[in-house]
């Protein structure tokens, strides 16, 4: 385990093409957060003063998605294409080990991510000064956001070992996570729970969205509903999903000839 | 023993890419397995080496069963070398180290070996074919392992870099690893291998030791001004099975356990001189291209 963990770091870290989208998702990120500043909750607490800025970073943060993505592609595709893949499993890795690997990879990616977001949060949080509370139940958010990242890169992974190729990976992830599933959504609006159940659905319900509760749209006799924690029920949905992906990952891998 | 396959059946969707293959290697012997191009010979060590699946069929290696783990006393370049090529050769080489389990001190060891120490913290990319072949059996070198599987390894170098990695597959050899080496060029097994296994079309055409399949023919190659006497006189000596002429040269056929240089002494005593003689082999190449007609 311990020697995976230190082959993926050495892979990640010394990638410049990993290192430079590192950077550029630093500088936008703090763009993102920081314009979401000044919006009005429906409670009337300022987003990015404590404990708030957990809910709002993590679901702002949460449309960076593509960034983690991106590095989590090029670095699995990249062991096909290299054929580093096949190399590993001539070495003496097996086929399980290796996946526990790229899993490791994408929790490392999604620790990384999660840490970054907690001293975004500290900065922006502490120069906003004053505040009550400091983790609040709102802290669960940054759970809720770790699970989300690493949940999307496994569906992530799910699309490298199945096509194999960078680009193709990529611009299929794209496709889904910017065409399908949005209009498949949309398209099953009246099947209200089907919908609830498409797989990127189900980690977007980790987050929460700060600007819901300013929304003209929603009746102010629905609001009790709003809750300020990450909902359990669906970070044990979202875990099912997860292993469903490794599942079939691993299903795909172990068939093929390398 | 240290490797035994057990009719290995590979069907790829419409072809057949190996047909029971059934082949036993010996601790420290340098097995070569001769075939052209497309007869099975990757597909057969891809599944050796875990990246195939076989359709069906066993194998084992040290007459064991757990096939991850053996493959970390096996040191393997199939096809390609295959590394990062972002990565400065050392960092590829700590990768395969982490890998197989071995103190990364080990990479000093084989840089050395392969001549690349000098190079070691260059970028793989910027290697040249043949360095990266050196890179590729360092590797396969790391953690001393009992066994090296190579395919094809002198691939696309330059005669220099052949002769280089033919001795460099010698002298591990002669430490007493047991090699198992892939190839189509029949002179490579020849000179390297001393046991050979041909395959064609994924099937076992034939299998024994080199000397055995190659010495099955006892023939001298023999030149003189006097072609016509030479040939009279070679006729003459008791041993000589049977003679014809192969353009300028005469070729002589021996009975079994004649000597080239007792026909040279007789030839001596008859007072011929010759100005070519070579003792000839069958070799691999003819021997080849009968068996796969």
């Amino acid at each position: 385990m311990k020697r995976l963990f230190q082959i993926e770091l050495l892979k990640l870290r010394k990638n410049r093409a990993i290192l430079v989208i590192g950077f550029l998702y630093a500088l936008i990120s703090v763009f993102l957060v920081y314009k979401s500043s000044g919006v009005k909750t429906y409670i009337d607490k300022e987003t990015l003063q404590f404990p708030m800025i957990w809910l709002t970073a993590t679901y702002m943060l949460g449309f960076l998605v593509i960034f983690p993505a991106i590095i989590s592609i090029i670095n699995t595709s990249s062991e096909f294409s290299n054929k580093t893949s096949r190399q590993h499993i001539i070495d003496g890795m097996s086929k399980n080990e290796f996946i526990l690997s790229k899993l490791i990879s994408i929790f490392i990616l999604s620790t990384v991510f999660t840490l970054y977001l907690i001293f975004l949060c500290l900065i922006l949080g502490f120069s906003k000064g004053h505040y009550n509370e400091f983790f609040g139940e709102q802290f669960s958010f940054v759970l809720g956001y770790f699970l989300y990242l690493f949940g999307i890169l496994t569906f992530v992974q799910l699309i490298c070992f199945l096509l194999k190729k960078t680009g193709l990976s990529l611009g299929i992830f794209l496709l889904y996570y910017l065409c399908v599933e949005p209009i498949l959504y949309w398209s099953l609006l009246k099947e209200f729970e089907i919908k609830k159940f498409l797989p990127l659905e189900i980690f977007d319900n980790l987050l929460f969205s700060p600007l819901k509760d300013n929304s003209e749209t929603i009746d102010k006799l629905e609001i009790p509903n709003i809750v300020y924690h990450m909902e359990w029920k669906n970070a044990l949905i979202s875990i099912v999903y997860i292993i469903l992906f490794i599942v079939i990952t691993k299903t795909i891998f172990n068939k093929r000839d390398i | 023993m240290i490797l035994n396959t057990d009719s290995l059946f590979k069907k790829y969707s419409n072809l057949i890419a190996l047909n029971r293959l059934s082949i036993e290697v010996e601790k420290g012997v340098v097995y070569g397995v001769l075939g052209p191009n497309g007869s099975g010979k990757t597909t057969t060590l891809g599944i050796l080496l875990g990246v195939t699946n076989a359709t069906s069929g066993k194998y084992s290696w040290f007459s064991s069963t757990n096939a991850s783990s053996d493959r970390k006393k096996i040191g393997a370049l199939l096809e390609t070398p295959n590394f990062y090529p972002n990565l400065n050769a050392w960092d590829n080489l700590s990768i395969t180290c982490k890998i197989k389990q071995v103190p990364t001190d080990d990479i000093h060891r084989v840089a050395e070996l392969v001549g690349l120490s000098d190079r070691i913290f260059d970028k793989f990319k910027t290697y040249s074919l043949g360095m990266k072949q050196r890179l590729a059996i360092g590797a396969a070198l790391l953690g001393k392992p009992e066994v090296l599987v190579l395919d094809e390894p002198t691939n696309g170098l330059d005669p220099k870099g052949i002769v280089e990695i033919r001795n460099l597959i010698k002298s591990i050899s002669k430490q007493g690893v047991t090699i198992l080496l892939a190839s189509h060029a029949l002179d490579e097994v020849e000179k390297v291998c001393s046991h050979v296994c041909v395959i064609q079309k994924g099937k076992k055409i034939t299998e024994g030791s080199v000397s055995e399949l190659v010495v099955s023919e006892n023939l001298v190659e023999l030149s003189s001004e006097n072609m016509d006497s030479l040939e009279k006189d070679c006729l003459s000596f008791s041993d000589t099975l049977n003679c014809k002429k192969e353009g300028a040269v005469l070729v002589i056929k021996l009975s079994e356990n004649t000597k080239p240089i007792e026909l040279n002494k007789y030839l001596i005593k008859q007072g011929v001189v010759v100005n070519h003689f070579i003792p000839r082999k069958k070799n691999l190449e003819e021997f080849f291209l009968e068996k796969t007609k």
